[in-house]
């Protein structure tokens, strides 16, 4: 402590929202303060004996006593909330084919004709990825199958698995497999295996009929909602409802019509939705699909609040996005979505095999090198060892550029324990890796989405919060009521 | 001071940091093309240049000078709570016992 101070302050990063003052700590931790409280803080004024300082007292942002324990506390508190760091890459997506049956106006994978039989992932390669797979410390292993559509190359994927449960048996981790899927293609047998092999099911799913056949056609052009629709129905009976999810793009087609894309999941047994922005790779930089921020903040609020509406009427339905950010500000604990870290999680978190064994720090990584630039490939299994590729020149400099905390206007940023840096997006768009946060859409759409999130919070609406802590904790609300009262 | 379609902001070096200035003027590269030239030893001029026609200059001119003073806040901050910051991620990553972590901190 300063001499002839009554208290020691420790590091914050602070935030005007309306006439408050939201600080925030080391380690996520928050509060809202009068302007005029703010002042007396940094000028030493504050009674400790009043509220304010007690309050600021919880959330180690002040201390009138030996300075070792908050700090202590803060580093414990700040390793939690860095605990995605602690096991290195979990996340190991498989492009097993780059063929398609579909030809989506946003693809971003721009994939191949699917009578092709030259862009398949082979069962050597898939060894040899596999292989590469289990050298990751991680103890909990996630393959999660692409393409392309992965079924049309369904014989590698069961290939896959029973090579790594094969493995497996030895390295005893937990092991979980994914297929990211159109579901065009999905039959009676595909259906038993996945059952049999407690495969998880994510499919596409844009909207109701007319917001789905806008973009995701066939190679023919035509719409593909009815046997998804039908496909996504015996998924779920089969495999169950929590089995299978969809994800949805926001394009300029739905971007206005978010709350019927909402209706049109709670229709088909989905309990969330996943409000995705357009990713400027592969077709999608080329259709102009895209929308301003404005326009897309705008009907995410929208949304937001219409789905809160729905929660508080009886129907128990996330936001996916809301949710992650939601954990991130309320709870000590770190989550595992790799599109929002720092450092990113760019090869360290997940990392994507394509179909000839090329390895790359992200799934736009590979879309990247699609179009021509190889700036993201690590290696690839056939030629290089796990530490080539995993300790390599380019997962450090991709890693190296994307801590918040070191880059302009992230690093006193009050929200930068809540957010992210995606480094690959920035290249893409920006043309260098740390970009331009002033003009980078990715960061306004962060900021803002993340200053509403917050807006809510400070409101402390009690049925808002009920829902939230329902989405984060996926108990219903009368249970978040009930543990409330004790 | 508005000054046909720009903004021009002195400002005066013995309240604001250089550094407060220019990160003030990073965030506002979303709206306004910007410059800046030392005027004099102790004045640093800032030009703003709205992108859009639309905006408010008066408004632009407010929000610029109310981030300038939480920009200086955060130079002042930085310098307070730099060496706080390091041992706490020090102490996360690299773990020393509660009793040598007091040691430390009385160094």
């Amino acid at each position: 402590m300063i001499k002839g101070r009554a208290y020691t302050i420790f590091p914050y990063r602070f935030m005007r929202l309306g006439k408050d003052i939201l600080l925030v700590n080391e380690a996520g931790e928050f509060i809202f303060m009068s302007e005029n409280d703010f002042v007396k803080l940094r000028t030493y004024q504050l009674d400790i004996k009043d509220e304010i300082f007690l309050n600021l007292e919880i959330k180690h942002i002040v201390a009138d006593t030996d300075p070792t324990l908050p700090i202590y506390l803060l580093a414990t508190k700040y390793r939690t909330k860095k605990s995605f760091l602690n096991d290195f890459t979990a996340l190991h997506i498989f492009i097993i084919t780059l063929c398609c049956n579909q030809k989506c106006k946003y693809c971003q994978a721009n994939s191949e004709d699917e009578a092709r039989t030259d862009y398949d992932m082979n069962t050597g390669t898939a060894k040899k990825c596999v292989d590469m797979v289990f050298k990751s410390p991680s103890p909990a292993i996630k393959i999660e199958f692409q393409g392309g559509e992965p079924f049309l190359n369904f014989e590698t994927v069961k290939f896959v698995v029973q090579y790594a449960n094969q493995l497996n048996g030895a390295y005893q981790k937990n092991l979980e497999f994914v297929i990211c899927a159109n579901l065009l293609g999905l039959n009676e047998e595909m259906l038993n295996y996945l059952e049999e092999h407690k495969i998880w099911v994510s499919t596409s799913l844009d909207g109701p009929r007319n917001l789905h056949d806008a973009n995701r056609i066939t190679r023919k052009g035509t719409g593909t909602y009815d046997i998804v629709r039908k496909n996504i129905q015996l998924a779920q009976d089969k495999l169950g409802n929590d089995r299978v999810s969809a994800l949805m793009v926001t394009t300029r087609d739905n971007v206005d019509k978010l709350n019927d894309v909402v209706d049109e999941y709670i229709e088909q047994r989905f309990n969330s939705i996943f409000i995705r922005t357009i990713h400027p790779f592969g077709r999608a930089a080329k259709e102009k699909l895209g929308y301003d921020v404005e326009t897309f903040i705008k009907n995410y609020k929208k949304t937001l609040d219409y789905i809160i509406r729905l929660n508080l009427d009886g129907v128990a339905f996330s936001e996916q996005y809301a949710t992650i950010i939601l954990k991130k500000i309320l709870t000590p604990f770190a989550t595992t979505f790799v599109d929002l870290q720092s450092p990113a999680g760019t090869g360290i978190s997940c990392a994507v095999y394509g179909y000839n064994g090329d390895v790359f720090v992200s799934d736009e990584a590979r879309m990247l090198s699609k179009m021509g630039d190889n700036r993201f490939l690590m290696g690839n299994v056939h030629k290089n060892s796990y530490q080539e590729i995993f300790n390599g020149k380019v997962i450090r400099e991709t890693i190296e550029n994307s801590c918040v905390e070191t880059m302009p206007l992230c690093s006193e940023c009050a929200f930068q324990m809540y957010c992210g840096a995606d480094p690959v997006r920035n290249y893409s768009v920006q043309g260098d890796l740390m970009g331009h946060r002033p003009t980078s859409e990715f960061h306004q759409i962060n900021y803002l989405i993340i200053r509403h999130l917050m807006e809510l919070i400070k409101q402390n609406d009690a049925d808002i919060m009920n829902v939230f802590w329902s989405w984060i904790t996926n108990r219903s609300i009368e249970e978040i009521k009930r543990s409330e009262r004790g | 001071m508005i000054e046909g379609n720009k903004i021009v902001i002195k400002i005066d070096l013995a309240i604001y940091a250089r550094i407060a200035a220019l990160k003030t003027c990073y965030v506002f590269q979303d709206k306004c093309h910007t410059s800046l030239e030392p005027e004099s030893e102790s004045i640093f001029k800032v030009t703003l240049t709205p992108k859009k026609g639309s905006l408010s200059l008066p408004e632009i001119e407010k929000e610029f000078m109310d981030e300038l003073i939480d920009q200086q806040i955060r130079v002042e901050n930085d310098k307070l709570f730099s060496n706080i910051r390091k041992m706490i991620v020090e102490q996360a990553f690299k773990p020393i016992s509660f009793a040598e972590l007091k040691t430390k901190i009385r160094k």
